[in-house]
């Protein structure tokens, strides 16, 4: 597991491993190009003077792209035919689509240069992404022929250069919009204006020839693979059991903090309206409502840590607190929509709110009971929470190795039964439906970072034992199935000798053909996959960069819609 | 023949379980060192009190590691598990030039198994493992075979071989069967019970024909504002070899406490353990675990960095001096995230008089002032600030030939994955 003593010790098995391997990386350039290739369109200035474009979602216009907007040239005319030749356009602001209907987008409108102002009418012309400045950041110095390729192919831009170096994601960028193509290890992000645009992973080649043939290319382009194994390029290297791919559409970014976020979830403060975004991080949650206008905190400073928490209904918050020599002692919380109440605590278990999907019954109260000398003890109850009392309700049967961490209880095969799904000791995804394993992933993962090691106060001067903290995977119901979005990330020791990265997965369970299928998103992250969670029509997935034995780092809570990635 | 029965059944049941599982997948590998700087007023604080150290100040360094794998099925129901220590060493004298310490020690080497058809909530250990009995009675490893069952209920069983000294003789080995369980009746209150059954006990050292020893417990543990802890334990049974010592001893030990915030508690601590009070007779009424690691205070037990690194003076109460009797008011403050402070009081004394060799008999060992601070720089690395002073009562100064009051001082680190 991902201590840093660990991650030592098998990077060094790994380089002596994988030393003597020559592969090289490159991005999906295809994909690039058409993604940020240039789009006609004309400004319009709304009904109350709101700037829109002409252009929506049926174009391909996505939120984020920039719109450069051009003023009326001048006729350009050839001297010796007098023959108007065309007009030299002037570019004067730079327009960010900041939401997109159908067939307009509405936009932000930015000067290109500092001091300028702009009087937009109706009908300039405006150009997706032509003139607008693009640079490109080589976080690891290896792939100017990449930076080569891409300006070749995307000369519409107003390139700036290449410049190796580590791209800080800014928190926004309302003066000078651009382009920055950050390249980082196998990852490509596409930045625009301060949001991500698009995220691409590198796909392997073999790099004896020091470039990708001809013959692959074209393979590329046709979408095939022509290598002599037959098996497609594997930039989304095969995970075993993982049997098919669901590619990420149109991602936005919900928030960027600019620390290491473990957890994130969304709840709906009781008495208010607006859903809050809560984050923990170190020993504090942070509410923050989606509209941005309200944030606050709850700050635990007494025993313990905060390891985990599980938002259930009615402004509800499990945190499970963890106190060394002692166990757990987890407390409910309750938001409002200014601030935490704590309602019941301290309580000896692990607590989480096994959420239904929409429709199937309230989260249920779940607790199990753990000691330091014994770990994860299978007894599990069902709580009864009322007012500020919780009380053990129900003895619950669970398999042998069931963690609460991570677990979900949820009908998926739709046969009106409710199954267990967890992640076992060897780090396996396991569903049963009581008492009978149904399904076990053949992949091992290692879910997010932050285990806890655990001393045994009967011997205190032992090794300390290790338990995983899985974040609780997502439940969500579409078009009549059950669905469970789970946070996996890569087994870092199997990833190693893979040569797959090793972390920034997440998994899509479902029910297929009397058993279950464990898809992946296609769209590897740029940092751990921290948490998911399902919010209406939406995927949340928090990522993060950095931070793998502290907070220094920067997480992003990106947003999915689910029927754009359930759609075949 | 009792209980060549009982062992041949619970090795069957641990064979059988072994063939129910699938291959090994996961590969866990843990470890803790300590390492420390000592310094005290009494060398012999530093080694079990010996009467062969001389009674002067001393500084030393001090190292111990240990590291443990485990090879298990990814269902986790069948595992080998390995632990060594290297250990505790004195800088420059075990650890000298180059570091040719030949010091190692096996800590753990068994193997855990599910027991087939019973939902995996029945596991076997068969080897060097954890004993976990009580606090006071036994906690440190022994081979033998065991059961554990975990549930609303958890409870172990078990055969342990403690010493064998020859294989041809079934009469000269110790023997010791223990059964132990814990349950929660509410979410705050946990209350458990234990018994050990010792043939041959003649101590953790020797064999003791025909002294078969019991120790019997109740222990109980209620969370929450108010928090108490307890164990009330009698020994019984026969002492000596041919068991002509009638045991009879018990230890009753009571905490509570009151959490004041979540950040600060501070609690009371009472414990007597019995003594004897004829050493010339063939009763034993002082009361005597079997291997555990007594957690009262600095100087003397091992509540400290100094004492896991090996450097104490007795590790149970019956080791010092004649049962033990002590009152202690402890607080525990969490400062901020990565800073903790703990500091006790505490009187300490025997519970029967000690005879000294002027014929006085004495029993007051003094009052000992205990600081305990850490600093977590992370989950893996702690730093350590510890110390104590005791103001010696008579019979401190006679066991440790020393007038003075005691102090002992420790900054160290522990490093743990």
């Amino acid at each position: 597991m991902p201590h840093p003593a660990k991650q030592l010790f098998i990077a060094v098995v790994a380089v002596a491993l994988t030393g003597s391997l020559a592969w090289g990386q490159s991005f999906p350039l295809d994909r690039i190009q058409k993604d940020l290739s240039v789009k006609k369109g004309r400004f319009i200035s709304g009904p109350a003077e709101q700037p829109l474009i002409n252009k929506g979602s049926e174009a391909g216009i996505r939120k984020g792209d920039l719109v450069t907007l051009y003023a009326p040239g001048q006729t350009v005319i050839d001297p010796d035919s007098g023959e108007k030749l065309g007009c030299l356009s002037e570019p004067i602001a730079i327009c960010q689509v900041r939401k997109v209907h159908a067939r307009f987008a509405e936009v932000s409108v930015k000067c290109p240069r500092d001091g300028c102002t702009v009087d937009l009418e109706s009908g300039l012309e405006a150009l997706r992404y032509r003139d607008v400045p693009a640079v490109f950041m080589d976080g690891s110095g290896k792939f100017f022929s990449d930076y080569k390729l891409l300006r070749a192919r995307l000369g519409h831009f107003d390139w700036q250069g290449y410049k190796e170096g580590l791209f800080k994601s800014p928190k926004e960028d309302p003066s000078s919009p651009k382009v920055v193509f950050a390249a980082r290890n196998d990852m490509l992000t596409v930045w625009g204006g301060g949001e991500i645009l698009a995220v691409y992973p590198a796909e392997e080649k073999a790099s004896t020839d020091g470039a990708v043939s001809a013959e692959r290319e074209k393979g590329r382009a046709a979408g095939r693979w022509t290598g002599a194994a037959g098996n497609p390029p594997s930039a989304a290297a095969a995970i075993p059991g993982m049997v098919s791919e669901i590619p990420i559409k149109n991602p936005t970014v919900l928030a960027s903090l600019d620390r290491v976020v473990r957890h994130f979830g969304v709840i709906e403060p009781i008495g208010g309206q607006t859903p809050f975004l809560i984050f923990l991080d170190e020993n504090k949650i942070t509410a923050r409502a989606f509209n941005g206008e309200k944030t606050f905190h709850y700050q635990h400073e007494g025993f313990g840590e905060l390891v985990h928490m599980s938002v259930g209904s009615h402004g509800r918050l499990a945190l499970n607190i963890f106190v060394p020599g002692a166990g757990m002692r987890s407390r409910i919380l309750e938001c409002s929509d200014s601030s935490f109440q704590m309602v019941a605590g301290p309580l000896n278990y692990i607590l989480a709110f096994m959420n239904a999907p929409d429709g199937d019954g309230p989260p249920q109260l779940w607790a199990q009971r753990f000691s330091p000398a014994d770990l994860l003890i299978p007894a599990v109850y069902r709580m009864r929470l009322a007012g500020d009392t919780v009380s053990r309700e129900k003895n619950l049967e669970v398999p042998y190795g069931y963690s609460i961490f991570g677990a979900f209880f949820a009908d998926l095969n739709g046969n009106g039964i409710r199954e267990h799904g967890f992640f076992n000791p060897g780090g396996k995804l396991v569903v049963y439906e009581a008492p009978e394993n149904q399904w076990q992933s053949s992949a091992s993962f290692s879910g997010a970072l932050s285990p806890l090691l655990v001393n045994d106060p009967g011997y205190p001067d032992a090794a300390p034992r290790q338990v995983n903290v899985w974040r609780q995977p997502a439940v969500f119901k579409h078009r009549e199935t059950v669905w469970a979005a789970c946070v996996l990330n890569a087994d870092s020791r199997s990833a190693m000798l893979r040569r797959s990265t090793g972390q920034r997965l997440l998994g899509i369970l479902r029910p297929a053909g009397g058993s279950y299928r464990l898809s992946r998103l296609v769209d590897r992250f740029e940092g751990r996959v921290e948490d998911v969670v399902a919010y209406r029509d939406q995927l949340l997935v928090g990522v993060s960069e950095g931070g793998s034995s502290n907070n220094q780092g920067r997480s992003h809570i990106l947003s999915f819609s689910i029927d754009d990635f359930m759609r075949p | 023949m009792k209980k060549n029965i009982v062992v041949c059944l619970l090795a069957f049941l641990f064979a059988a379980a072994a063939t129910s599982t699938t291959a090994a997948a996961t590969v866990e590998f843990h470890g803790k060192a300590l390492t420390g700087m000592i310094n005290t007023s009494n060398a012999k604080v530093l080694d079990r009190g010996k009467a062969g150290i001389d009674p002067d100040s001393a500084t030393i360094g001090v190292g111990k590691f240990r590291l443990r794998s485990e090879v298990g099925t990814d269902d986790g129901l069948a595992k080998l598990v390995y632990g060594f220590e290297t250990g505790a060493n004195n800088f420059g004298d075990q650890w000298g030039y180059s570091g040719d310490s030949q010091d190692f020690e096996n800590r753990f080497a068994y193997i855990q198994s599910a027991v087939p058809g019973l939902s995996g909530k029945l596991m076997g250990r068969a080897g060097l493992q954890k004993t976990g009995i009580n606090h006071w009675v036994w906690t440190e490893t022994a081979a033998g075979i065991t059961l554990h069952g975990k549930g609303p209920v958890n409870w172990q069983t078990g055969w342990y071989r403690g010493i064998e000294d020859d294989i041809a003789d079934a009469n000269d080995d110790t023997d010791l069967f223990v059964l132990k369980a814990d349950f929660w009746p509410a979410s705050h209150l946990k209350v458990g019970g234990f018994g050990v059954y010792a043939l041959d006990f003649g101590g953790k050292g020797s064999v003791a024909k025909d002294a078969d020893q019991f120790w019997a417990g109740i222990t109980s543990e209620v969370t929450g504002p108010v928090f108490t802890s307890g164990d009330l334990i009698y020994q019984g049974g026969d002492a000596g070899v041919g068991g002509i010592g009638n045991v009879s001893a018990y230890l009753a030990d009571l905490t509570v406490g009151v959490n004041l915030s979540d950040s600060r508690k501070i609690s009371l601590n009472a414990v007597y353990v019995s003594g004897d009070d004829d050493l010339t007779d063939n009763d034993q009424e002082e009361f005597r675990g079997i291997d555990a690691d007594v957690e009262v205070g600095q100087i003397f037990f091992k509540d400290s960095l100094a004492a896991s690194l090996d450097r104490f003076v007795a590790d149970q109460p019956y080791k010092l001096a004649n049962g033990l009797v002590n009152f202690a008011l402890e607080g525990d403050m969490k400062l901020n995230a990565k800073n903790k402070l703990r500091a006790a009081a505490r009187y300490l004394a025997s519970a029967e008089d000690v005879v000294l060799s002027n014929g006085s008999g004495e029993d007051e060992l003094g009052y000992e002032l205990d600081l305990w601070y850490a600093y977590d720089m992370n989950e893996n690395l702690s730093f350590k600030l510890e110390g104590a002073y005791l103001f010696s009562g008579k019979l401190t100064e006679a066991l440790f030939a020393d007038p003075d009051d005691l102090y002992l001082v420790c900054a160290g680190a522990v490093f743990q994955f």
